[in-house]
């Protein structure tokens, strides 16, 4: 942190006495210095603001008295002994002053001031009060404070006063304001009042340069004016924000490749399982997506800039605090500071083999440095009702129609499978303090959430305690973070939803002739939905653990040397459960009721070994880093089963009570456990030229166990140059202009998220045969080799535009980017024979994404009491797969994908196809329907023709499940104690695949089968007896949708009382409104990653039925701090 | 002292980098192994040895039963109200409509190939393995060889049958290509050679060793397999080999390969203990607790209504399914059709003192009656009768179409002598009564101690004398003939029944023999290779099929599945099916 400073500092102070004349390249220098250090004092003390929020209220180090001697100290001591006496922290560099000592006090009790004034007595240092904060700081600014001049201090020369104030563009004054006269070593700090006074020369020429870290410098030429009133601006927060890159942190200003930054406060207020369901369209290319966000145990996929490859892992790398890999689901959003998403292939190459998907950085919160301890408490509230949930016949409409038995009852299976509102609270108690040197912070929360569903649910706990410690000698820092979970989940069953819908309703849910009995329901392959939720277990009992310790060495100011060492761990234990009174296990399982266990670990440690060093020389700034890493990772699993136990009572608790399991030939256990490890040398180096030409060059050399013996090693390199033009001498006066800088990078991304052995002959124990009467377990080849399975490999390409714009009210970034995978690794269909396995893991196949981003904020209106902020974030996805095949596997051009489940064999919905977009739907067109209302379709000459002529050759591409363009729209406003947002996003230029009107929309499913009231509505016309299961693009919709997401309303009441510092009440909803004309589920249920979009999958990329209702949360939090 | 911590710091990591550990990638197999560490003793020789008979097992079942029964005048998969409809893929197969399209035809020939891929790694090895190391003498090592060989030739044989231009591939390890197509004459010259090869170095039955020889190929496996090659030589190859077939038939008979006998029992081939029959030549091992894949939904699990689990008392499992029954011999009024193939269950009632005539029934102590499930099936004596899926007692008939209707609220079927209004009778309008039902595997009841435990008999003694038999009658000895059948079917009718063949053969046509072929094989995963053989695949007419266009269908296209993979070398698709 004192890098900068160091380097110049010693030599400067040590050279030029005070009162010396400067050379003007000195003088700028020595400035630089200053604000670095500033710089350095004001991280530390975590923001600019909080100090000057406390400038009023502290005490006066002309108020507060110390009684204290010294005898031929050494001046850092004097001072540290200073701090134990009085309530100010002390901000210098120490470096600067560790070469002062025999300083001696005679006993005696003075101001703190006096104190000061004689400790630095005679030394070329001045100090200042800023809030609680002494800084000390060397004298080439001369102070000149309006409440008491100290002549000591002063350099005085014959000149003139000049004052006036600095104020903030909202009017507050501001205290802290750097003022010098430009081309001299004179200049001031302002009071806490804002005010300033300065004795400048009589020359005309004065110019004076006001600069605060914050605000942008601004330079006033005094003219004859004596008194100046400075509105000081706010710096474009984006361009002083701390941007976190692999392996370490940069500012804004020399980042050179597209990286998103989100901080905290930025994240939206929603309640839900998953952290990153906050930022959820905040993101240009980052496309989260949650099928079952109603869910309490649903996670979304996340995805950046299109689907990167067939199987391995589609989603970012997550990096938690520097550990990759890190587990989403163990943070509590409260203890998120900030996230950073890195895009594009130079910002990702620094973790190379499974950069491919982008990394998304997750800085946790540290324990407050120098701001006291502090207590916050994070509450919420949630309330989710159902919403857009699709309508069947009723009970007395499925009588009308005749459409089967009428059992007598009227049941409406969707309400009685359903609550009418979810209720979810959760709250954390974080508590932090200490010092620059000392710190910590802990979080303890608490949640417990229900779903729409009457089974699911997830109890859950957790903390995550971070401690840091300097050593004295400030050679060492030490960090050590601890984070533990447990959870408890009732899992949903998704099948339960489409049961209800498909459900003859004139069916009771329990038997009339025996009411403790749940009715069995008769129709195709169907259970009772009430009973499977009310009387089948089926959750998980689930541990996490997070160990992250870090040690660093700073050898020298400029060199340093990290080791890190990590370990996350998720142990599941599931249940499940169905009793032997269960009408699915007497139609389906001989009556027995049936249980299991399943124990798995998942494992992941690691260690990772960091080397950096920094030079500034006159313009030219280098940063250099190098590393090793080694990461281990293992899964094991246990489980076991059995039926047919002596009481239900047992539940899943007694396996072994069951005498399933005791006949011949069965088994009902297995374990497993696999391992794999990745290790990576790395390095990485920043330069730039006077802070305008930036470069930035890295190579990763990372092997993955994964792979064939002979392609285990693979190399990762990117670059990327950035290009200041606002700093350019040409912009100068183009003052709308604050920050424009033009970059573009190429890196060389993989990826290796597949399953372990991909490559080997495995044999694998297979079912029994006799040998001579005993039976043998037999053994054969599981999977096709291939010993030159390699690296996926992605070429990346992104030119982008920072910029901010008018005074810092509109800031953003532009990017473009161009993908091509290569390699992709996936399951590749080869021949048997020779094979054994119809598909290879293999590497066949190549893919591009290209895209266009844009980020914009806007600061509309920025006054004291009232401002209106607009965030944009838009994305376009241009998506080709453009082959698959290579030199050794020659393959056709297409794949047709998500085969469509029965009732009937409705065949395979989309084509993957070379030289095409993803999420191409392959199908009959509708061209209407004939007389007995069987569908029409159009054949490959563009002729109608019934549907039962149509042949696979009529079909054709009807529509994409990809959408072209996403975006979100924020809007906050701030008035006085009122804060609110109105959060907007949508998806735009896709279709979707209404399964369910496919399905249960026409008049055609089987008897006894109840439908949507679309059968009789929308989709009346076709009522043919042939209709159902035939596959074509009728069903096919518009999925463009609007959502108004979060709408959020807030007060925050400041106090002065001894019980808390502030509150805030807020009340927020999430998915409002949406606004689209797809007459299907909410569209949003339909994901959009992966490679079959558009539609519903399950995990093996089959199409399903079954879906969770989405739902409008209702939302009620507070926010205490004490 | 700084410089220290920085000398320490970087030597103690450059020593962790340079040493091998930091940067070892080698994976580490923990629940699995692969092929250069796993033969260890005996028995893991035996593992690889006895994977492609597991394999070999499983694929009896789902898509070539299918292909074989579906696209005959037997079994039907008819559309019953809905259900069974999937796609009218089961409509293509009785219709004789099928393309490449159609699953079954790229699944059978992935499951056979997979076995024949099986068998060649496993060759490879063990041909490549020391004998001594594990003690075995060569000689037993040389016997699982010809076994291997023999198994694979079991597989090619099938393929060759449904596909007829095929592959030959008799290498795994390292092979990423296959091969081009094989000529017919080709294939069958391999065959022929392989198990020729083979069988010399087979086990006899009775020999030191085979006491417990289930599920395992004996020189008389590998002769009926030749026999079943030879039999249907001038389908494959356009060459007569019916007198090769009449020789090794035989041998077979005379014993020359062990000792073998038919069973006296009717349903001894098939009994829980099956295994111990002296007619099972080869049979695959079943068990109820391991695999019994004849009794699974691939093949007569899905043979039963629904509900006929209860009927049986075998509540293990489950609901059954009534995918597969009998094509009807009787048209919705009840008239015979006039067809002459076909009409299966009035084949058997040609004979009306035929014991398999009877309707199944479990008897206690693992014994049973009847083999088939027709009219009301009565239970928990005579309290309940099986019902359909939608709420209506079955009464299951020799008839195909809507026997079920509405009385008042309920469905109701349609009784003895009730004759619906609807005449239609076709594979899309059936319901849960339309069929009679095969239930040839017994199905005893929960509490028996030997349910499920027959085993899946692939080759039987009968099949020898059938296919002797029929080689006769070709040669004009119809004597001979009818005395071979009738060395069987005596087991079926009563003492001096007049079911049985006059001796001279004189009441033995050609029809009589298919229909032969049809009782004693019934639903045993062969009727279509008879019919073909028979001239009748192609050209009959039987319920709700009219003859096909032209005989191209007498094999099947090349499933896309497997065309689309196969494009270095191509392989040609089958004619008439592009």
């Amino acid at each position: 942190m004192f890098f900068s400073a160091k380097n110049a500092e010693s030599d400067a102070i040590a050279r030029f006495p005070r009162y010396g004349h400067l050379s003007a390249a000195y003088q700028k220098r020595l400035k630089q210095i200053m604000r670095v250090s500033l710089l350095s004092f004001f991280v530390m003390s975590c923001s600019f603001q909080v100090l000057l929020a406390h400038t009023t209220k502290g005490q006066d180090m002309e108020d507060i008295t110390v009684r204290l001697e010294l005898k031929y100290e050494k001046l850092t001591t004097a001072l540290k002994k200073l701090q134990k006496l009085t309530p100010f922290t002390y901000a210098y560099n120490k470096r600067a002053l560790g070469n002062i000592s025999d300083i001696s006090l005679p006993e005696g009790t003075r101001t703190v001031k006096e104190t000061l004034s004689l400790l630095l007595k005679g030394q070329p240092l001045v100090f200042e009060q800023i809030g609680s904060n002494i800084v000390i700081s060397p004298l080439y600014v001369v102070r000149s404070d309006s409440a008491a001049a100290r002549p000591d201090f002063v350099a005085v020369m014959q000149q003139y006063p000049i004052q006036g104030t600095v104020k903030s563009a909202k009017g507050e004054p501001l205290p802290g304001i750097t003022i010098t006269i430009k081309g001299t070593s004179t200049g001031t700090i302002s009071d806490a009042y804002g005010r300033f006074k300065l004795n400048v020369s009589s020359d005309q020429q004065v110019t004076l340069e006001f600069s605060a870290i914050g605000f942008e410098t601004q330079t006033v030429a005094v003219g004859e004016r004596r008194e100046l009133n400075i509105v000081m601006r706010d710096k474009a927060v984006g361009l002083n924000e701390t941007v976190v890159v692999g392996y370490g942190t940069l500012n804004r200003r020399e980042v050179t490749s597209a990286i998103t930054h989100v901080s905290d406060k930025e994240l939206l207020a929603v309640g839900g399982n998953n952290p990153l369901m906050s930022l959820q369209g905040k993101v240009a290319g980052l496309t989260i997506s949650n099928p079952g966000t109603a869910d309490p145990n649903s996670n979304p996929t996340i995805q950046l800039r299109g689907v990167s490859s067939r199987n391995a892992g589609l989603g970012p790398l997550i990096v938690v605090d520097g550990v990759p890999g890190a587990n989403l689901e163990n943070i509590n959003q409260n203890d998120i500071a900030s996230i950073d998403v890195l895009k594009d292939g130079a910002a990702s190459a620094i973790y190379g083999t499974r950069g491919s998907n982008g990394v998304i950085m997750i800085t946790t919160k540290k324990g407050g440095r120098g701001n006291g301890p502090q207590v916050t408490y994070n509450g919420y509230t949630t309330f989710d009702f159902p919403t857009r949930t699709l309508k069947s016949l009723s009970a007395e409409e499925f009588v009308k129609h005749d459409r089967g038995t009428d059992f007598g009852a009227r049941t409406d299976w969707a309400k009685e499978i359903s609550r009418d509102a979810a209720f979810a609270h959760k709250h954390s108690l974080s508590f932090s303090g200490g010092d620059a040197r000392n710190n910590y912070r802990a979080t303890v929360d608490y949640k417990n959430a229900q779903g729409v569903d009457i089974r699911s649910s997830r109890q859950e706990y957790g903390g995550r305690v971070s401690l840091n410690h300097t050593s004295k000698n400030e050679l060492w820092n030490m960090g050590l973070v601890v984070a533990p979970r447990y959870f408890k989940r009732n899992d949903a069953d998704y099948d339960v939803f489409n049961m209800a819908l498909s459900l003859n309703p004139t069916q009771p849910v329990m038997d009339p002739e025996d009411p403790n009995r749940y009715f069995t329901v008769s129709g195709g392959e169907v259970f009772n939905p009430v009973e499977r939720l009310k009387t089948e277990l089926s959750g998980s009992e689930a541990k996490f653990l997070d160990l992250n310790a870090t040690v660093k060495l700073n050898i020298l100011p400029n060199l340093s040397s990290q080791i890190t060492l990590g370990q996350t761990t998720r142990d599941y234990f599931d249940f499940f459960f169905r009793p032997s009174t269960s009408t699915y296990a007497i139609m389906n399982e001989g009556g027995q009721s049936s249980a299991n266990r399943k124990y798995d670990k998942t494992d992941q440690k690691t260690f990772e070994w960091i080397g950096s060093y920094n030079l500034s020389k006159r313009r030219h700034s280098l940063k250099a880093l190098a590393g090793y890493s080694y990461q281990y990772f293992q899964y094991s699993e246990l489980y076991a089963e059995n039926r047919n136990f002596t009481s239900d009572a047992f539940t899943y608790n007694n396996l072994g009570d069951g005498d399933y399991q005791q006949e011949e030939g069965r088994n009902g256990m297995s374990t497993t456990k696999n391992d794999s490890r990745l290790i990576a040398f790395f390095g990485r180096v920043n330069y730039s030229y006077n802070d305008k030409y930036l470069a930035t060059a890295s190579l990763r050399y990372e092997g993955s166990s994964k792979f064939g013996f002979n392609n285990k090693w693979g190399y990762f390199p990117a670059f990327s140059l950035g290009w200041r033009i606002s700093s350019e001498e040409f912009m100068k006066n183009v003052t709308w202009v604050d920050e424009l800088k033009l970059r573009g990078d190429y890196g060389v991304t993989g990826n290796q998220e597949f399953d372990n052995y991909k490559s080997l002959d495995l044999y694998s124990g297979y079912g029994y045969y006799p040998l001579n009467g005993p039976y043998l377990r037999v053994w054969g080849p599981s999977q096709n080799t291939n010993y030159n399975l390699r690296w996926e490999k992605a070429h990346n390409w992104n030119v982008g535009l920072d910029f901010v714009l008018f005074h810092s009210m509109l800031s953003g970034s532009i990017n473009y980017y161009r993908r091509k995978q290569q390699d992709l690794l996936g399951n590749y269909n080869v021949p048997i024979p020779p094979n054994i396995q119809t598909q290879t893991y293999a590497n066949v196949g190549s893919m591009r994404n290209s895209g266009l981003e844009l980020q914009l904020n806007v600061a509309a209106i920025d006054k004291k009491d009232f401002s209106y902020n607009i965030s944009f974030a838009g994305a376009t996805n241009n998506n080709r797969f453009v082959s698959f095949s290579n030199d050794q596997y020659h393959g056709q051009a297409f794949i047709d994908v998500v085969g469509l489940p029965a009732p009937g064999s409705p065949g395979t919905a989309q084509r993957l196809q070379e030289g095409q977009r993803i999420g191409n739907f392959y199908m009959w067109k509708y061209a209407g329907v004939d007389d007995q209302g069987n569908f029409l379709v159009y054949d490959k000459s563009g002729k109608p023709i019934p549907s039962t002529q149509a042949t696979n050759d009529d079909k054709r591409i009807v529509g994409n499940g990809l959408p072209r363009f996403t975006a979100s729209l924020g809007n906050t406003f701030h008035y006085r104690k009122w804060d609110a947002s109105l959060y907007f996003r949508g998806a735009f230029g896709y279709d979707i695949f209404n399964v369910h009107d496919f399905y249960y929309g026409l008049q055609s499913v089987q008897d006894n089968t109840n439908m949507l009231e679309s059968a009789y509505g929308r989709n009346s016309h076709i009522s043919g007896k042939n209709t159902l299961a035939f596959l074509n693009d009728y069903f096919l919709e518009k999925g463009d949708y609007v959502k108004l997401d979060v709408v959020t309303l807030g007060y925050t009441i400041q106090s002065k009382s001894k019980y808390f510092v502030s509150l805030r009440i807020y009340a927020s909803t999430k998915n409002l409104a949406t606004f689209t004309s797809f007459t299907g589920v909410d569209p949003e249920a339909y994901p959009v990653n992966g490679l079959y979009p558009g539609i519903f999958t399950d995990v093996n990329g089959n199409g399903r039925k079954a879906y969770y209702p989405s739902t409008t949360q209702l939302l009620f939090g507070v926010q205490l701090n004490f | 002292m700084k410089k220290k911590f920085f000398q320490t710091y970087l030597i103690a990591g450059g020593l962790c980098l340079l040493s091998a550990a930091c940067t070892n990638l080698d994976e580490t197999l923990y629940d699995k192994v692969n092929s250069s560490n796993f033969f260890h003793t005996k028995d893991d020789v035996y593992r690889s040895f006895l994977r492609t008979f597991e394999h070999g097992y499983w694929t009896v079942q789902g898509a070539t039963y299918q292909m074989q029964e579906n696209t005959g005048d037997q079994v039907m998969t008819a559309n019953r109200q809905g259900h069974w409809y999937d796609g009218g893929t089961y409509y293509r197969l009785h219709y004789h409509t099928w393309t490449p399209l159609d699953n079954y035809t790229s699944d059978a020939w992935n499951n056979l190939y997979q076995g024949i891929a099986q068998a060649n790694n496993s060759l490879e090895d063990l041909k490549g393995l020391d004998a001594s190391k594990f003690s075995m003498s060569d000689a037993e090592l040389k016997q699982l060889i010809a076994e291997l060989r023999t198994m694979r030739c079991w597989y090619y044989l099938r393929l060759f049958d449904l596909y007829r231009n095929i592959e030959l591939v008799t290498t795994f390890k390292g092979e990423i290509k296959g091969k081009e197509q094989a000529s017919p004459k080709e294939t069958f010259t391999f065959i022929e050679t392989e198990l020729k090869e083979a069988i010399p170095d087979l086990a006899a039955k009775g020999d030191e060793g085979t006491e417990n020889f289930q599920g395992r190929w004996t020189k008389a496996g590998g002769g009926a397999l030749l026999a079943r090659l030879y039999l249907n030589a001038k389908v494959y190859i356009g060459e007569d080999h019916f007198n090769d077939c009449a020789t090794i038939c035989q041998d077979i008979i005379n014993n020359k390969y062990g000792n073998y006998a038919l069973a006296q029992r009717w349903d001894e081939p098939f009994d829980w203990n099956n295994d111990k029959s002296p007619e099972t030549i080869f049979a695959f091992p079943g068990s109820f607790g391991r695999t019994h894949w004849q009794y699974d939904g691939g093949m007569y699990w899905w043979g039963a209504p629904y509900d006929a689990y209860k009927y049986f008392g075998f509540t293990d499992w489950g609901r059954m399914n009534p995918k597969y029954a009998l094509q009807p011999g009787r048209d919705v009024d009840g008239n015979e059709y006039n067809f002459q193939l076909g009409k299966p269950f009035l084949k058997f009632a040609k004979y009306p003192d035929d014991v398999r005539l009877k309707l199944y029934k479990n008897l206690g102590n693992s014994t049973r009656e009847g083999m088939f499930l027709f009219g009301y099936l009565v239970y928990n004596n005579g309290k309940d009768t099986v019902e359909s899926d939608n709420g209506f007692k079955l009464y299951i008939r020799d008839q195909v179409g809507i026997f079920n209707h509405k009385v008042g609220d309920k469905l109701v079927s349609y009784g003895p002598g009730e004759v619906p209004s609807d005449k239609q009778s076709d594979m899309t309008h059936a319901d849960q009564n339309s069929g009679v039902y095969l239930i040839k595997y017994p199905y005893y009841p929960t509490d028996d101690a030997h349910r499920i435990e027959s085993d899946y008999a692939e080759v039987r003694l009968s099949e020898i004398y059938y296919a002797l038999a029929e080689c006769k009658f070709r040669a004009g000895d119809k004597a001979t003939a009818a005395t071979l059948l009738n060395a069987v079917r005596k087991r079926y009718y009563p003492a001096g029944s007049s079911s049985l063949y006059d001796a001279g053969g004189s009441t033995l046509t050609e029809q009589e023999l298919l229909d032969e072929w049809g009782r004693e094989f019934l639903g045993e995963g062969r009727r279509r290779t008879d019919l073909v053989r028979f001239g009748k695949f192609n050209s009959g007419s039987w319920w709700d099929k009219q003859p096909d266009g032209d005989d191209h269908t007498s094999i099947f296209p090349i499933g896309q599945n497997v065309m689309n993979v196969n494009t270095s070398p191509a392989l040609k698709q089958n004619p008439g099916y592009n």
